[in-house]
């Protein structure tokens, strides 16, 4: 039976129009940002707005500056030796290189999803309320809630429920990228920072995954980083084209992927590349 | 699984249903305007022209950005690929019902004609035969979009039988009038219609089964 | 089916083909590859297979058989015999002696005493000194000695003649009164004979000292004493046992009650009384004996329960601590009343003869280890012979009864490993071992208890010290020390881990010791502040404002933490003897003048000792020698906890040091588990730093201050001494053998939970 034949489900979630979400246009503005490891520039000029509460994917071709600069965006790279940027980013107008503010203050605003999933080895509640416990939330009910409540939203809850004093590894791949979301969404961020969240994961996973960055930005400003243009096509509101470290194009998803003004996108997006 | 990108689908469906609902409300109307010489009916159905073709243009966008952005497969593809076309046909449908009503506003112009031949009758199997093909599509039925095969030739068999009473061997050219031909033009619009209601049909069974009908013998 | 215009298919011969020399190297190669694996099995299995080997003679009994019997006139009384027992003779009870061989019973010589008008009314035979002495009736005691003069003729065939040489007979007891028993005994300067005679139904015992000036050619003349009445306050007499060194004497009456004597060089003075089966129905004792040493005796009385007395020092009412007789052990009940305690000569076993039964058994350990059907007739005389090989028996019937004794190990059984035992002479029961001594008739202990203790006790301290260090610093290069830094750490470290742990125990004992020995209090200030100055130096760090912090790289900090560090240490180090003086006064045994002195603190007042060579330095060196091995495994496997795990917990807003805590280290727990276990084995193991930093006293004290010795030291310092297949060596085995097991079965235990806990914390 072809889809167009199902009945529209009614339990779905309404997703309000990309308009009825917008918040600040520049929630997110990257400022003539470079990037240095060591002698390497990594990224040059990068300038880009990114609004409140929308999705917005970074794609380019491996070493293309993507990645660094989603890890900038929380300052993961500050343990690396040797780095160096200019410009500045601001998050609702506020620097991130702010000395009075604290890096790990900034991780807690600015949660992060990793290409692998990365579960600690501990149980499921554990995993989840990992964030609250580094702050010393000691309340059991506080944590079984907040547990509750993230794995709810990362549509996890209604798998695991059962289970959440079991090991986390004893998930699926695609259930662990989840829980690693909830893990961020416990923590209560304003922006989630995905790094090719779904690479690792089969299309059942991935189109789960999908769904929830769908959900979530009702909630949160999320920036995606993937090779998979059309996951990029799929998620996103928003897509920024990279290319050696240069931000290519900037434009709403439909623009890249329909009508790119520039070449490179082009011949990226098309397959033409190189 | 369900996609949030699948309400999409649901939406140019939606639209799809809308524009046929238009092209045939428009086609009921111009047959009332042409069987009652209602001027202002024929106004309204010109009107009514292009607001199926606005949504034919947002039928068009709507396919383009689901190909675009949301890499369909499948029924999604024979979906979005029908969808061009029946939104096309539709469109053209809507065409021919502004043309019918300009025809009717000329005959009624020369004063009303006594008869009108067999166009009423060939109008109202349009009707149903194009109520039958946006059914079949609406329904996912196989069965009624292959009547609609079969349908289309009473439509066409009652067009030739309107140009042969007027100008046939039996016919009796003293009695043709300009209405006439207007009337002629009519019954080939009502005649096109019917086709693209059979060329929605086949799309409906390329759709369904994915089977290419068109051009079969 | 091929067509003909189909490719042909390529002949096998115009294919690449795979050499033989290859093949067959992969197939010998597998096979080597498992006759190693196979071999690591079996040499392991072969290890302990020949410990268990060496191990197990010692929990055997005893074999004693009887070889054969030899009639005998049935009056005899007493026996004696050479040490083969080829030429045994009895005495009869008219004092006349009459040599056989053993062989066929042939008569060899008789000898008849040649006494007057007196006639022999006692007899005592000590087969082991050939002595005979014959009561008389009339007091006198004569002494004969039995000598055997071997002789070899040209064709080296040996011909043993028997000489009887009587003495002249001695007075001894009331002129007139017969002899009823006869007593002999050498002293350390005189030899002690003792009559028994009877007085109108009352008992009396009489005795002599013949005391030998020794000239300068040969024999002196022998001095006899006046004649001394000894336990003249003993209300009966039933048995009367004297000990070979004739230091002290047992008089036990009718009513069972053991009445203990001492010699005080003139006289026998009354030591204690006691009577051992007091609370039994009948409290008489049916039989007695001295058990080699002469300082246990063992009572039966004649339900067949047996007592085990012992002297040992016990406190007086006074205060004082003297030798009393006390009871150290209850025997397993014989089946009837006591016939008779017949000791060994050279260990501690004996021979209780009760309703028809014989067992032999030792006295320390309380084990049975032979029982067998004594002889119908009732026995006259039991003697051990020829060390601890024969059992010589006679009996009433004229039969001279012989058993040889296969039993290498008298002394061993679980109790003497394992048990807490009630040595002879000590005050109370106890784990002891004490391989040797000077003298024979000293009992070897061979508890391993104490061994197992100092080793728990040396791998407690070295792992108190070790595994705070090693684990910390791991902890700390993995995660926080720049990988440059780290790329030094590690190798250096490595190298520390092969430093013979002998030049290790060399320093400990001839270089550390003396010198923390006077510096003690020192050193734990040093030691003390480093962990409250690194906590103190992290908090200032903490508050100093960010732009100097930025001025110091992330994991540079320890550039100035370190001088940080050892300058708190010298500063403690230095404060040293002011606290001494200020916490540790004493007033100085010695001099009766206060001195600031930590080691005489440490003596008064807990009363426990204090070594210069103790658990603390073996601690602080065998901790040199594990903090490699357990820094080496902790770091790797705290490195190999996949960085994606320390970006989740950095990317959820968490401080390294939670990063550390919460994430890092419960994933490589396993590895550090692992780590853990081999620097416990490796402690356990340890011997050379044990052998040469301690004093290796087997002691069972947790004392910080005093020594220890392992069970891998015992054995590397007594294997040399300990003669091969002698109890001592196979102990030393036993506690091979069980160092095998201990650290077999730590290590399975270890590697189980490391399985455990790696399936709980594996990482995808």
């Amino acid at each position: 039976m072809p889809s167009l034949m199902t009945p529209p489900s009614t339990s779905r979630i309404q997703v309000r129009p990309a308009a009825e979400r917008e918040g600040r246009k520049d929630y997110i503005s990257i400022r003539d940002y470079g990037f240095w490891y060591g002698q390497k520039k990594a990224l040059e000029a990068i300038s880009l707005d990114i609004p409140e509460r929308q999705v917005v994917a970074f794609i380019g071709p491996s070493g293309c500056g993507k990645s660094t600069l989603l890890r900038n965006l929380n300052r993961m790279n500050d343990l690396v030796d040797g780095i160096r940027h200019e410009g500045d980013i601001t998050i609702n107008g506020r620097s991130i290189y702010d000395p009075g503010l604290e890096v790990i203050s900034l991780r807690r605003r600015v949660g992060m999803v990793f290409q692998k999933s990365n579960p600690f080895p501990k149980s499921i509640f554990e995993n989840v309320v990992y964030a609250l416990r580094v702050v010393g939330v000691r309340d059991r009910a506080l944590l079984e809630e907040a547990c509750e409540t993230s794995l709810r939203k990362a549509a996890l809850w209604d798998e695991v429920k059962d289970r959440l004093d079991d090991s986390a590894l004893g998930l699926s791949g695609g259930q662990m990228q989840r829980l690693c979301i909830a893990r961020a969404i416990a923590n209560r961020p304003e922006i989630l920072l995905m790094d090719e969240p779904c690479s690792a994961l089969d299309p059942i996973a991935t189109g789960k995954i999908e769904e929830l960055i769908h959900e979530l930005k009702e909630q949160f400003t999320i920036v995606i980083v993937t090779h998979s243009m059309q996951q990029a096509a799929r998620v996103s509101d928003r897509t920024a084209f990279f290319y050696l470290g240069k931000q290519i194009e900037y434009d709403t998803t439909e623009k890249i992927f329909m009508n790119p003004s520039q070449a490179q996108t082009e011949a990226y997006i098309s397959g033409r590349f190189g | 699984m369900q996609r949030f990108f699948h309400d999409e689908l649901r939406q140019l469906r939606d639209d799809l249903i809308l524009m046929g609902e238009r092209s045939l409300d428009m086609t009921r109307l111009v047959l009332r305007a042409v069987e009652q010489g209602d001027d202002s009916l024929a106004l309204q159905v010109r009107g009514m022209d292009d607001r199926v073709d606005e949504l034919e243009k947002r039928v068009d966008r709507e396919i383009m950005r689901y190909l675009t952005l949301f890499g369909p497969m499948g029924s999604d593809v024979r979906l979005l690929l029908a969808a061009r076309d029946i939104g096309h046909d539709l469109e053209r449908i809507a065409d021919e019902a502004s043309v019918i009503a300009k025809r009717a506003m000329v005959i009624s112009e020369r004063g009303p004609l006594k008869d009108l031949l067999h166009v009423p009758a060939e109008g109202i199997i349009a009707c149903e035969v194009l109520r039958l093909a946006i059914d079949s599509f609406i329904e996912g039925d196989l069965a009624k979009a292959r009547l609609v095969l079969q349908r289309d030739a009473e439509i066409d068999a009652l067009n030739r039988r309107n140009y042969e009473e007027l100008f046939g061997k039996s016919g009796d050219s003293a009695k043709v009038s300009a209405s006439h031909v207007e009337l002629i033009f009519i019954s080939k619009a009502l005649e096109r219609i019917g086709d693209h209601s059979k060329n929605i049909a086949e799309q409906v069974i390329f759709l369904l089964s994915g089977e290419d009908v068109r051009h079969a013998r | 089916m091929a067509t003909t215009d189909e490719k042909p298919v390529p002949a096998p011969e115009s294919r690449f083909t795979v050499s033989p020399l290859t093949l067959a190297a992969d197939r010998w190669m597998g096979r080597l590859i498992r006759i190693g694996g196979v071999g690591v099995v079996v040499a392991v299995l072969g290890m302990l297979g020949f410990l268990i080997f060496q191990v197990f003679p010692l929990f055997v009994g005893a074999k004693v058989s009887p070889t054969s019997s030899l009639a005998v006139p049935a009056e005899a009384v007493a026996f004696g015999e050479d040490e083969y027992g080829e030429f045994p003779f009895v005495v009869r009870r008219d004092g006349s002696i009459l040599f056989q061989r053993a062989k066929d019973g042939t008569k060899l010589l008789e000898w008849t005493p040649a006494l007057g008008e007196r006639r022999v009314t006692a007899i005592r035979s000590y087969p082991r000194t050939g002595l005979v002495f014959l009561g008389l009736s009339d007091g006198a005691v004569q002494e004969v000695r039995v000598v055997y003069r071997s002789t070899f003729d040209d064709a080296g065939k040996r011909t043993v003649e028997p000489v009887v040489t009587p003495l002249e007979p001695v007075a001894i007891g009331r002129a007139g009164l017969p002899c009823v028993d006869v007593w002999d005994a050498k002293g350390p300067q005189s030899r002690l004979l003792l009559v028994r005679q009877e007085e109108g139904g009352k008992p009396l015992l009489t005795a002599v000292r013949l005391t030998e000036r020794k000239g300068l050619g040969g024999k002196g003349k022998v001095t006899v004493s006046a004649p001394f009445v000894v336990a003249a306050d003993a209300a009966s007499v039933d048995q009367v046992l004297l000990p070979s060194t004739a230091e002290s004497l047992l008089v036990i009456g009718r009513s069972g009650e053991v009445r203990a004597y001492a010699d005080d060089g003139t006289a026998f003075t009354f030591l204690q009384s006691f009577t051992p089966f007091k609370g039994a129905a009948d409290p008489a004792v049916a039989a007695a004996g001295l058990i080699f040493g002469n300082v246990s005796v063992v009572l039966v009385d004649r339900a067949g329960a047996q007592q085990v007395w012992s002297m040992y020092p016990q406190l007086q009412p006074d205060g004082k601590s003297l030798r009393r007789w006390g009871k150290i052990h209850e025997g397993e009940p014989l089946a009837g009343a006591g016939q008779g305690i017949y000791a060994a000569v050279g260990n501690k076993c004996y021979l209780a003869a009760a309703a028809g039964r014989l067992q032999l058994i030792n006295m320390t350990t309380g084990t049975v280890r032979w029982e067998g059907p004594a002889p119908a007739a009732p026995l006259r005389q039991v003697a051990f012979a020829g060390g601890y090989d024969r059992i010589t028996a006679l009996t009433a019937d004229g039969q001279l009864h012989r058993w040889a004794i296969v039993d290498h190990h008298p002394e061993s059984s679980w109790r003497t490993f394992f048990g807490k035992i009630w040595y002879e002479g000590a005050s109370a029961p106890a784990y002891a071992w004490q391989s040797s001594a000077g003298s024979d008739e000293f009992e070897p202990k061979y508890s391993l208890v104490p061994l197992f203790y100092g080793t728990v006790k040396g791998t407690f301290y070295a792992l108190l010290f070790a595994l705070p260090i090693a684990l910390t610093a791991a902890v700390y290069v993995s995660q926080f020390l720049r990988p440059e830094y780290r790329q030094v750490v590690k190798p250096v470290m490595e190298v520390m881990a092969s430093l013979p742990s002998v030049v290790l125990g060399f320093l400990a004992g001839l270089w550390l010791a003396p010198l923390v020995d006077p510096r003690l209090v020192s050193l734990f200030c040093a030691i003390g502040i480093l962990a409250p100055a690194a906590l103190s130096a992290g908090f200032l760090w903490s508050v100093l404002p960010q732009p100097v912090r930025r001025q110091v790289k992330p994991g540079m900090e320890f550039l100035w933490l370190l001088p940080f560090l050892a300058l708190c240490a010298w500063a403690a180090w230095q404060a040293g003897p002011a606290i001494e003086s200020c916490f540790f006064t004493v007033k100085d045994t010695a001099t009766g003048l206060p001195i600031a002195d930590f080691r005489e603190w440490w003596r008064q007042t807990t009363g426990a000792t204090y070594d210069s060579r103790n658990s603390l330095v073996v601690g602080f060196v065998m901790g040199f020698a594990v903090i490699p091995i357990v820094f080496t495994i902790a770091e790797d496997a705290l490195s190999n906890v996949p960085d994606s795990l320390v970006s989740g917990s950095l990317a959820l807003g968490a401080s390294r040091w939670q990063t550390v805590w919460s994430v890092v280290v419960p994933t490589a727990v396993s590895g550090i588990v692992s780590a853990v276990m081999i620097g416990f084995g490796r402690a356990i193991g340890e011997t050379m730093i044990v052998v040469m930093a301690t004093g290796n006293t087997a002691v069972m004290d947790f004392n910080p201050f005093s020594g220890m010795r392992t069970l891998s030291a015992n054995i590397a310092v007594e294997l040399p001494e300990a003669a091969a297949g002698h109890t001592h060596y196979r102990a030393l085995f036993l506690g091979a053998c069980c160092l095998f097991l201990l650290t077999f079965v730590l290590n399975t235990v270890a590697e189980i939970l490391r399985q455990r806990l790696r399936e709980r914390y594996k990482v995808v």
